[in-house]
């Protein structure tokens, strides 16, 4: 029973922290902004799911379309504003997002109200699921189900397509992709606007489970920096590991010491640190410490 | 005392510097001459809470300027340096002066502790490991409530009857330690030390060949700012005389990295503009919009860093800016020798008559 549940809870965090590790991969921006994506996608999908019929045809639809709407959003600031900094240094980037994080938050508390939110599940995935003992709602099964395939069609695209090569090899040298004729700007561009997407669907598919209020954006945004750094940053398998992992320190952590439950993820985080600074599954040759950073 | 004004008449000093210190010099003339110029208790604990926020941003200058380590955990040494204080005075009926020292111990033993693992890692991952570094003290202070009644908070954390008699006493106390821990932290960064700890920021392959070891330096750079934060969490906690687990929360963190951004990344000055433009823009947006203020402070964040980017006094030390720092002098002086020749004019004028 915990074990489902923390499964169900990793689900989210991967795809929120793969999203995170792409734009990292490729453009060096550590996305602070990327919560509040998520949490503009769950209240896109609340918003958006009222309005229409509430069965499960139109779920799909507007988890889509709140994706879709987050991309749009994500797409215009990464055009606008972050281009501009990329090749500054990386804390202009870290207060350039924060402020996103800041402009967002209030932006959805101006329109959708800061009392938090609670959305009915459709009809059809409203119950438990049949013919097993234990109590698993039937929602948890689906994301549990749906989330790895999401993850498998997301490794397949970078591994196998040119757009993928593309995003791989800028992870790898960022010059050397610019001087044999890659539209470096324009790759970006589509790397942001895709994880975001991926973190509107997130927040989307999470908006019937969890309470949707204003803090869960950083709330998420905390975990998944833990989950990109113990599964390696740039690894979709490693992102999918480190969210399980961190998902069932959660949900056993409240059983076993409930004082001090959130503590754990951050002290498993702090081993891998020390033993693989660069995560379970990351290569240790790319990684960016060699870089420095630049102040 | 001659020793101490020599280097000062040296001809050959920087113009740079001589301002920097004619500024300074103002700052503090200003900051010991304002509970003379009729300020009421408002002001003063604006006043306090820059001096705070400077010594805060000082200290984290240290690391991100100097050291090229940008730490997000700073809320957390600030934390244990305003609960250590608190808990002792409160929890264990410790006797005040034994509290106002043991914050910046705790906070610099604590900072000795997790700098040893933080400096073996660099650039986003060092960020990462002060984050969650902070992340656990503060879960901890939220849920040891045996000893920090977790979101209750610590009330009356008083610092006693010496400083409560008159309105400045504790200004005044403040005033004294932020100096004299801003004169320590400035003679550590012209120490041959801190050169040793730039040159590791520069480049960090270089700086090992010649025989610097990098990361003993680095620990104790850590370790130094951790107890400063300590000492400005102590000044804190003593000033607003209670506590709670958001001192060590990230928003928290964010201060001193905003106060030394929007002053200018390593450069010593450039904590105290930051801080004092913080302070003032955070008061005035808190009034004005008090439930949209994070919104301001988003949009003012997003303004820097797309074009303030070197902060208050990296610009005024960029030549491109200073051209534009010259033209309103350039138009002044203009106006000066207008009026000038008009008096002239009407005198003359005045003769004929």
């Amino acid at each position: 029973m915990q074990a489902l549940n923390g499964v169900s809870i990793a689900m989210f965090l991967a795809l929120v922290s793969v999203g995170l590790s792409l734009v990292f991969g490729t453009a060096r921006v550590v996305n602070l902004a990327h919560g509040a994506f998520y949490m503009l996608g769950a209240y896109m999908m609340v918003a958006i799911y009222e309005k229409g019929p509430e069965d499960l045809w139109w779920f799909w639809c507007s988890i889509v379309f709140a994706g879709i709407g987050v991309g749009i959003i994500s797409g215009i600031i990464e055009v606008i504003l972050l281009r501009q900094i990329y090749k500054r240094g990386q804390h202009l980037q870290l207060i350039l997002t924060f402020g996103l994080t800041l402009i967002i938050g209030t932006g959805i508390m101006l329109v959708w109200g800061s009392d938090y939110k609670k959305m009915n599940r459709p009809e059809a995935l409203a119950g438990m699921v049949p013919y097993i003992d234990i109590p698993f709602p039937l929602y948890s099964l689906v994301i549990v189900c749906l989330v790895p395939a999401v993850m498998v069609v997301l490794g397949a695209i970078l591994k196998f397509t040119r757009w993928g090569m593309f995003v791989r090899a800028a992870s790898v040298d960022r010059p050397m992709l610019e001087s044999v004729g890659v539209n470096t700007n324009r790759l970006f561009s589509q790397v942001f606007i895709f994880s975001s997407f991926l973190g509107g669907i997130a927040g989307a598919l999470a908006a019937p489970m969890v309470s949707v209020d204003l803090a869960m954006g950083t709330e998420i945004l905390l975990n998944a920096f833990v989950v990109v750094i113990v599964g390696g940053l740039g690894s979709v398998a490693g992102g999918l590991i480190g969210a399980l992992i961190v998902g069932e320190l959660q949900s056993f952590g409240v059983l076993i010491l409930p004082e001090i439950s959130s503590v754990i993820i951050y002290v498993v985080m702090l081993l891998v640190l020390i033993f693989r600074p660069w995560g379970l599954m990351g290569k240790a040759e790319g990684r960016v410490e060699d870089e420095g950073v630049g102040v | 005392m001659n020793r101490l004004f020599k280097w000062y008449l040296e001809p050959n000093l920087p113009t740079r510097v001589r301002w920097g210190w004619f500024f300074m010099s103002i700052l503090l003339v200003f900051l010991v001459a304002f509970p003379f110029m009729g300020a009421d208790r408002v002001q003063t604990i604006l006043v306090i809470d820059f001096l705070i926020l400077s010594l805060f941003a000082v200290a984290f200058n240290l690391l991100m300027g100097f050291g090229g380590l940008i730490s997000f955990g700073q809320a957390g040494f600030f934390a244990i340096g305003a609960y250590s204080g608190g808990l002792l005075l409160v929890k264990f009926k410790m006797p005040v002066e034994l509290c106002m020292v043991s914050g910046p111990v705790f906070a610099g033993l604590a900072a000795l502790f997790f700098g040893y693992f933080a400096v073996r890692l660099t650039s986003l991952y060092f960020s990462m490991l002060t984050l969650a570094f902070a992340q656990i003290i503060y879960t901890l202070i939220l849920k040891l409530r045996w000893l920090t009644d977790g979101d209750m908070g610590i009330q009356g954390v008083d610092p006693g009857a010496f400083f409560e008699e008159g309105p400045f006493r504790y200004y005044y106390f403040t005033l004294t330690v932020v100096v004299l821990s801003c004169g320590a932290l400035f003679r550590l960064i012209k120490s041959p030390f801190g050169l040793a700890l730039k040159s590791i920021k520069e480049n960090r392959k270089r700086a090992e060949f010649v025989g610097l070891d990098y990361r003993r330096i680095q620990h104790v750079a850590f370790a130094v700012s951790g107890m400063f934060t300590g000492v400005a969490g102590m000044l804190y906690a003593f000033h607003v005389n209670t506590l709670d687990a958001s001192l060590a929360s990230f928003s928290k963190s964010f201060e001193p990295i905003l106060a030394t951004l929007i002053g200018g990344v390593g450069i010593f000055g450039g904590p105290f503009i930051g801080a004092f433009v913080f302070k003032v823009l955070e008061d005035y947006a808190t009034l004005r919009w008090p439930t949209y203020w994070p919104m301001a402070m988003g949009s003012i964040l997003v303004l820097i860093s797309l074009f303030w980017w070197a902060g208050f006094i990296g610009m005024l030390r960029d030549p491109r800016w200073q051209k534009w720092l010259w033209v309103p002098w350039l138009y002044v002086i203009r106006l000066w020798n207008d009026l000038v020749w008009y008096i002239r004019e009407l005198k003359w004028k005045y003769k004929q008559r």
